[in-house]
């Protein structure tokens, strides 16, 4: 559902706001969203833009996300990122726009969704338990799940691992995203018809891995405390400055059965292998 | 020296063998071992330290001594878990910081493991570059990194 709100004329300092907009309204994990947008960008906007978005119009929304589309003086296209009030990034041409869009769409829904506690980790499913490799962006874990899946894991997600209020681990159903094209392309054949269908139920939480890279390195981790190992989950949990006492409960509860193990990994198909079997 | 651990501010969750911490005022989780956690519930503001050891050992299982405590209570007070004043770290008998710090980081022993939570932002995805016509796709950034600069494991 697209609401085009008319034109907006807007001029600011040196830019020119002058596109028609679109309203963008639709909910996702609980949590509902609100987009004022250029049309232009809507297009450029993949649907959904978040796993569990369905359209909605009723309610108020729980976040507003406005982009001005427009001119600098030198005749340049300027988008500009507004949240109450507050321009968050500018960029220079639709598709930064649009990642720019989709990464505070994605990062908003992890940090908003109050049944839910989202971890920045790619998580598979090996022996029906969850491996979950937690770490921020750019720590290579598209590629690490991706890895596991093509030695026979299956997939969960290559962005966050989402617990609910009994510690398990419900999928983040959506392609890998990977920054190289050809890795890209392996993701799609390998995953495009298992994500065509329906996402896989939640299941317990096996194992943590805490790892860093390191060129040529082996897989020889260290067991991790239980203690240790919340630590591992709670230092890349999206919402625990928001909800620290339901975040530190509900991850306590996930790792109480499972195992953690920290150490240096090299490249992401030895990992794997390593990996795999020793579980 | 009667020790007060400052508890306002701090959500507790109990797991087997350990403690974990969120304080909320300086936004951090605390990770506390067995000696230290009971160190920290029973530092009440009544107790001399040697009382604290007989307690500590007493419930926590484990064997606990006057040194062991007062590590326990030195890396608490670091930590910001005891209440300002409370714990005096010029005891006789207790090792200075680079001492104690030096063996534990070879030992692989602190008895409290500290992290900073990041907040929701720390969590975004860069912005990516904006594309150049005709080049090849680049190459990723270097990948891993553990632990964080903030980390104090």
């Amino acid at each position: 559902m697209l609401v085009p709100s008319g034109n907006q004329l807007i001029i600011g300092a040196s830019i020119k706001f002058a596109e028609r907009n679109s309203l963008l309204a639709f909910s996702a994990y609980g949590v509902k969203i609100e987009l004022r947008i250029p049309d232009a960008l809507c297009s450029q906007l993949a649907w959904p833009i978040v796993p569990d978005a369905e359209f909605a119009d009723e309610g108020r929304p729980d976040a507003v996300l406005t982009v001005k589309g427009g001119q600098s003086g030198e005749g340049e296209s300027r988008y500009e990122i507004v949240e109450n009030g507050a321009v968050l990034s500018a960029v220079t041409c639709l598709e930064a726009a649009a990642c720019a869009v989709e990464s505070w769409v994605q990062l908003t829904v992890a940090t908003l969704a109050k049944e839910l506690v989202f971890v920045h980790a790619g998580v598979v499913c090996w022996k029906d338990r969850a491996v979950v490799v937690p770490g921020r962006s750019l720590s290579g874990k598209s590629t690490l799940v991706l890895s596991f899946v093509e030695r026979g894991a299956h997939y969960y997600s290559d962005e966050y691992a989402i617990f609910d209020f009994e510690g398990r681990v419900h999928p983040y159903w959506r392609l890998p995203k990977l920054r190289v094209a050809s890795d890209q392309k392996v993701a799609t054949s390998l995953l495009d018809g298992t994500l065509s269908g329906a996402p896989p139920k939640p299941i317990p939480l096996g194992w943590v891995l805490i790892s860093r890279y390191e060129a040529d390195s082996r897989w020889h981790p260290r067991r991790l405390s239980c203690g240790k190992t919340l630590l591992g989950l709670l230092d890349n949990t999206i919402p625990l400055r928001c909800r620290p006492e339901q975040s530190v409960r509900v991850l306590a509860g996930a790792v109480k059965n499972a195992q953690g193990f920290e150490g240096m990994r090299g490249e992401a198909a030895d990992f794997a292998e390593q990996v795999l079997a020793s579980l | 020296m009667k020790p007060l651990a400052r508890k306002s501010g701090i959500c507790a969750e109990n797991l087997p063998e350990e403690v974990v911490l969120y304080d909320k005022t300086h936004d951090k989780v605390h990770c506390l071992n067995k000696t230290a956690a009971a160190v920290w519930e029973n530092s009440d503001g009544s107790k001399t330290v040697d009382e604290l050891t007989r307690v500590v050992e007493a419930k926590s299982g484990a064997p606990a001594d006057r040194k062991l405590v007062l590590q326990a209570l030195e890396e608490l007070d670091e930590a910001g878990l005891m209440e300002a004043g409370s714990v005096v770290v010029a005891e006789a008998g207790l090792p200075s910081r680079r001492e104690a710090v030096g063996k534990m980081v070879m030992a692989g022993s602190a008895l409290v493991a500290t992290i900073v939570a990041a907040a929701p932002k720390a969590h975004a995805s860069p912005a990516p570059d904006p594309p150049k016509r005709g080049n090849p796709p680049h190459d990723p950034p270097p990948i891993g990194h553990w632990p964080p600069d903030h980390h104090k494991f």
